[in-house]
């Protein structure tokens, strides 16, 4: 689904005023998502067709048609472990960025199909580099380092709209003239507003949100410098209605997630899962699905996915859940429980037809077959199946879902969101 | 979670369901979406003979068909039968075999 809603001005001051003491209510289920055989997994972003940029023990990875896959090889020569690269952004082409090498000297990357296009902003001051994310113009947000700290920056290889070619350096500064020791800006949109955290000595740290087109929205700066409840804050994630995620500690304890949207803030935990060392909300996508991690009390990461607004059967008859929910064109819905093995699909009296079906993450191999009338479609989790598209202009009455592994253990009778 | 949407129209309501599939009823819908695929009807006919195997408590002879429709289906992959069209039907019936228990 294509959102293109902008983000003006005017709304990004109504949701910053909105931010305190808005609560919106929404029932989110959190689902772990892990590199096989990897001991720890950190997952970055999300893409609004499924994909997804990773990093682990074994190296980078992308999520993509079904399948985990390693980073391509290395170009010969670049001196860098195939365990020193991770992947951090993935555009909806594919595109992904990332870094490679030691902690303290990475370079970053914009890999694109097989080619690695290595770069580092101002080695002379910086003994390393960051590419956050990328947006479907091509532009890559990241942060170079060295020891006092990080600068952000938005690169443009491409000479792409809203920033000039090159380098544009971000630096926030507070009202009071103290400026950002450390800035990491991350994830971009289709219109170039950006978000990411800035700290301050003294102040702590602040997310932002920054958007190109500030003079057209009449603001009278690019960038927002905002807390969640005057507390710790990352925005990382911004999809193109403007929601926002990150992570916070906002709710008096430790590291949460957070989703911001114009009708405020809600905190975000896994209670499911153990994150008693932060919940870190990385992307959120244009169905709204947020990715991110988990580092549980030994210390090590997991990744996750977290589906917004699911929805419960209201009751069970025959063995069919039955739903009740109010629905609007084009709105994605998200059903529970996850189809364990096999589901046949129906509305029901007087609905609006299914225009589309994107399957989950993450369950056994992650390929399903869909069938209906009397068609079959291969499709990977993650992937949509829009049906106006694929021979039924109207939509679809019925489909049935099957390819769930038994081996994955999924429990059909069992909706309890973890 | 799966993630659908709906079109315009209707009374903006989802009221409908979601039943879990047995192998009779995956078998009825591998067979609809087998129908006019290949030459002739050798394809739907196996699987009609899976299902009445099926409904007669036959392993066995539900395997056996089975096992024949996907060698048919990969043998004519790419040919008579598109590549992913046969990847799916030979995925489903894989699967199926699973669900009924063939060795």
């Amino acid at each position: 689904m294509a959102h293109s809603q902008r983000f003006p001005a005017a709304f990004v001051t109504a949701l910053l005023l909105a931010a305190s003491p808005g609560h919106v209510r929404a029932d989110y289920v959190c689902q772990p998502l892990d590199v096989p055989g990897a001991a720890w997994t950190q997952v970055w972003q999300l893409n609004s067709t499924g994909a997804v940029a990773a990093g682990s023990d074994l190296g980078g990875r992308v999520y993509s048609g079904g399948g985990w896959l390693p980073l391509p090889p290395l170009p010969a020569g670049s001196g860098f472990a195939s365990s020193e690269v991770a992947a951090l952004g993935i555009n909806d082409a594919g595109v992904t960025v990332g870094v490679a090498g030691p902690d303290t000297s990475q370079q970053a990357f914009i890999l694109s199909g097989s080619t690695y296009a290595f770069f580092s902003y101002r080695p002379d001051l910086y003994t390393g580099t960051e590419a956050r994310a990328i947006s479907n113009s091509g532009l890559v947000t990241g942060v170079a380092y060295n020891q006092d700290g990080g600068t952000g920056f938005v690169y443009n290889p491409s000479a792409a709209p809203r920033f000039a070619a090159g380098y544009t350096e971000i630096v926030p500064t507070l009202p009071d003239g103290t400026v950002a020791w450390r800035t990491i800006p991350n994830g971009i949109n289709s219109a170039g507003q950006f978000v990411g955290s800035a700290d301050f000595n003294p102040g702590g740290r602040y997310g932002f949100l920054y958007d190109p087109d500030w003079r057209a929205q009449g603001a009278s700066k690019p960038l927002t410098l905002f807390q969640l409840d005057g507390a710790y804050t990352a925005p990382r994630g911004i999809d193109n209605a403007g929601r926002i995620v990150g992570f916070t500690r906002a709710g008096g304890g430790g590291i949460v997630g957070f989703l911001l949207t114009a009708q405020g803030h809600q905190l975000i935990t896994c209670p499911g899962l153990d994150a008693a060392n932060g919940l870190y909300l990385e992307s959120i996508n244009d169905s709204g699905v947020i990715s991110g991690m988990r580092t549980d009390a030994a210390g090590v990461n997991h990744g996750l996915l977290i589906f917004p607004d699911v929805t419960l059967p209201v009751t069970s008859v025959d063995g069919a859940f039955v739903f009740d929910a109010a629905v609007s064109p084009s709105t994605p819905v998200f059903l529970d429980p996850e189809p364990a093995v096999g589901y046949q699909y129906a509305i029901g009296e007087g609905n609006p037809l299914f225009t589309s079906v994107t399957l989950p993450i993450g369950v056994g191999d992650d390929v399903y077959t869909v069938l209906a009338q009397g068609r079959a479609f291969h499709l990977a989790g993650g992937q949509r199946l829009d049906f106006t598209q694929s021979g039924f202009p109207s939509g679809l009455a019925s489909f049935a879902v099957m390819g769930i592994e038994k081996s994955a253990g999924v429990d059909a009778n069992d909706p309890t969101p973890s | 979670m799966t993630e659908v949407t709906f079109g315009a129209g209707g009374n903006g309501r989802f009221t409908g369901t979601m039943t879990a599939l047995t192998p009779a009823s995956e078998l009825a819908d591998l067979a609809a979406a087998a129908t006019a695929v290949g030459p002739g009807q050798s394809l739907v006919t196996k699987l009609r003979r899976a299902q009445t195997a099926l409904a007669a408590g036959d392993v066995t002879g539900t395997c056996a068909a089975l096992g024949t429709f996907v060698a048919e289906v990969s043998a004519q992959a790419g040919k008579h039968v598109g590549a992913m069209l046969a990847d799916a039907l030979v995925a489903e019936a894989h699967e199926i075999e699973g669900a009924v228990g063939c060795p």
